[in-house]
């Protein structure tokens, strides 16, 4: 049973007389625990089609629809919200918060969903020891290394028990022992967690590791693959 | 959560927060200063003035202000001045009687103006303070305590006797024979050239009007209700008497109050111009280098009103200490020089007594100068800070975070 669906998806930038789809009609749906790569060469729409799924971007038209809730009908606060309850995002350039800690910054989405310090606190130790960085956890981000920085990232995303994770090329910066332990870190929490993974990637680490994986070219896609585990 | 995220990205880009803490503190000092030296000023010359000599309201018999003559006194009524004193505002009411003579020590002789104060009150530090040899006369001993430019010009020093002479009340001739007490500085020399004090009741008795005043000089708790408070007294006193504020009395030191603060608003106002760029630099600066960063806040769930609060806490943060800073380095220089006040020289000096004022720059030291200077940086900070506001409530975080 899918959890996450689009239905005949468009994202349409105006360039000057120009029109261009970013995302062109896509229909798709992913299931509970699918660890999913989306691929293609750049401009072909991974990053639009995640951001649209997320609610990070309004789509032109078609819908966006996760637990049967119809996401491009929310607004404002309530967009907020249900991307705050429901999805974590890993950015491919970290995007942690410079004044925070690490430890402030897993903590801090669950701060803004309201939840009791003691809940928060053993709840960053957790993930942080999880993601390998109980050590550094009072390190700020500018003291971190690029692989540490975007495990602290997972482990944000992690925070507030999302169901999905969506993750924009998130080893587009790392090193290979880096985006290794990073593909360990989640690929335990999806088989553990049952979290759905959706990645935008290039990198064959990535796309090695998923059991489905969606090729976009020009805003449609061209191939999706489900592998034989 | 929201201020401790303001307070650590206040700090993150220290230079840039201590170059804009530094220019609103240097310009909230400059302000202050200036409001305070203008403020001193304002305050000397309504002290020298009005304070010191006229009150801030006169009570005289209808007409006198217009000829002003022993005749046009008038016998005190004390229920009437009890009447007055019931008034929330009334700090004291002093009875008033001056009148011209002429007095004379060998063979020099010059008008003089003769003040008395009420030997049944305490005797007003103003003048107490001046003196500079002798002592106060006491009444009923034919004493006098003169002007010291006025004591020079006829040759007298304290212990001499010498003759007053001039006209009494409704015609009567007044002369005596006084002995001078002490000599006073008023910091005024054309008040010191005439100027001499006598009890009230020795000078009723040489006018031979006793218990006749000119006016009843009224001193205010707070001078800002002045209009108000001569209402309240118009209606005690009755047609009789006519009432006068200060600004009536002596409308040229209004307009040379209201000129100065105009200038002082002028200056205050392109002050301001300045201060108000400089944060607007900044906050635009941080604002457009912070889009990012911002994008991200709303992309995992800040919600948009946290975000500009965030950003007001952040301005007010800086703002606030701004203010502090510039009140810290203004404070001990408005302290310093309230207690001890720049002397002018020279001409400077000539014009001020010429004017009637001591030549003195006197710091205030009234805490209302800050606390309006803190207010109107608060005001501007708040109008600034709508530009972030503005740009947060446009923000779509995937704009926001595209590099």
């Amino acid at each position: 049973m899918s959890v996450i669906k689009t239905e005949n998806l468009r994202k349409t930038y105006h360039q000057g007389d120009y029109e261009i789809h970013a995302v062109d009609d896509v229909s798709v749906e992913f299931e509970q625990g699918e660890f999913t790569a989306v691929v293609g060469p750049s401009g072909s729409g991974k990053t639009t089609l995640l951001n649209a799924i997320g609610g990070l971007d309004e789509p032109t038209s078609g819908k966006v629809i996760i637990n049967n809730t119809d996401i491009t009908q929310l607004k404002g606060n309530q967009l907020i919200d249900f991307r705050m309850n429901n999805i974590g995002f890993v950015f491919q350039a970290y995007n942690l918060i410079p004044v925070l800690t690490a430890k402030e910054n897993v903590g801090f989405v669950m701060l803004l969903q309201g939840r009791p310090e003691s809940e928060r606190e053993s709840r960053v130790e957790e993930l942080l020891a999880a993601v390998g960085l109980g050590e550094i956890m009072n390190k700020r981000p500018n003291q971190m290394s690029g692989g540490q920085q975007q495990r602290v990232a997972v482990a944000r995303a992690l925070a507030p028990k999302p169901q999905f994770i969506l993750a924009d090329e998130p080893t587009a910066n790392l090193d290979s022992v880096s985006t290794s332990n990073l593909l360990d870190i989640m690929a335990r929490l999806n088989k553990e967690e049952g979290i759905t993974f959706i990645f935008s990637t290039h990198d064959q680490r990535v796309i090695d590791r998923a059991s489905r994986v969606i090729t976009m070219e020009d805003g449609k896609i061209i191939s999706d693959e489900r592998k034989v585990q | 959560m929201i201020l401790r995220l303001a307070r650590k990205n206040i700090w993150r880009n220290r230079r840039r927060t201590t170059i804009t803490i530094m220019a609103i503190g240097f310009a909230v000092m400059s302000a202050v200063m200036m409001r305070s030296v203008n403020a001193g000023m304002e305050e000397k010359m309504l002290e020298s003035i009005v304070k010191n000599n006229m009150g801030y309201i006169q009570i005289h018999l209808n007409g006198f202000w217009d000829e002003q003559t022993l005749d046009n006194g008038f016998y005190t009524d004390n229920e009437m001045i009890s009447e007055i004193e019931e008034i929330p505002n009334i700090l004291s009411i002093d009875k008033k009687l001056e009148a011209g003579t002429l007095s004379s020590f060998g063979n020099f002789t010059r008008g003089t103006f003769i003040m008395s104060y009420d030997q049944t009150k305490e005797i007003p530090k103003k003048i107490t303070n001046n003196i500079i040899e002798g002592s106060f006369p006491e009444s009923g001993n034919s004493e006098i305590l003169m002007g010291n430019e006025l004591a020079d010009y006829l040759g007298v020093n304290v212990g001499d006797t010498l003759v007053f002479f001039g006209q009494g009340y409704q015609g009567a001739t007044a002369a005596g024979l006084y002995s001078v007490s002490g000599l006073i500085d008023m910091h005024m020399p054309e008040l010191n050239r005439v100027i001499a004090y006598m009890c009230m009741e020795d000078l009723q008795y040489y006018l031979s009007a006793p218990d006749l005043v000119t006016a009843l000089v009224i001193d205010l708790k707070d001078p800002e209700i002045l209009e108000e408070t001569k209402n309240e007294i118009s209606q005690i006193v009755g047609e009789e008497y006519e009432v006068m504020t200060w600004k009536q009395m002596s409308p040229e030191l209004e307009q040379l109050m209201l000129t100065s603060q105009s200038k002082n608003w002028i200056m205050h106002f392109i002050l301001y111009m300045v201060i108000t760029f400089v944060m607007f630099g900044t906050i635009l600066m941080a604002t457009q280098e912070r889009r990012y960063e911002l994008g991200v806040l709303l992309a995992i769930g800040m919600k948009k009103w946290k975000t500009m609060l965030m950003i007001v806490t952040e301005t007010i943060i800086i703002s606030l200490i701004g203010v502090l800073v510039g009140i810290g380095l203004a404070a001990p220089v408005a302290y310093y020089f309230h207690y001890n006040p720049i002397v002018l020289k020279g001409e400077q000096a000539d014009m001020m007594s010429d004017m009637g004022f001591e030549p003195v720059i006197p710091f205030s030291i009234d805490p209302g100068i800050a606390l309006d200077h803190a207010m109107i940086v608060l005001v501007i900070s708040l109008v600034l800070v709508i530009y972030p506001i503005m740009i947060v409530k446009k923000l779509k975080p995937v704009e926001a975070m595209k590099l």
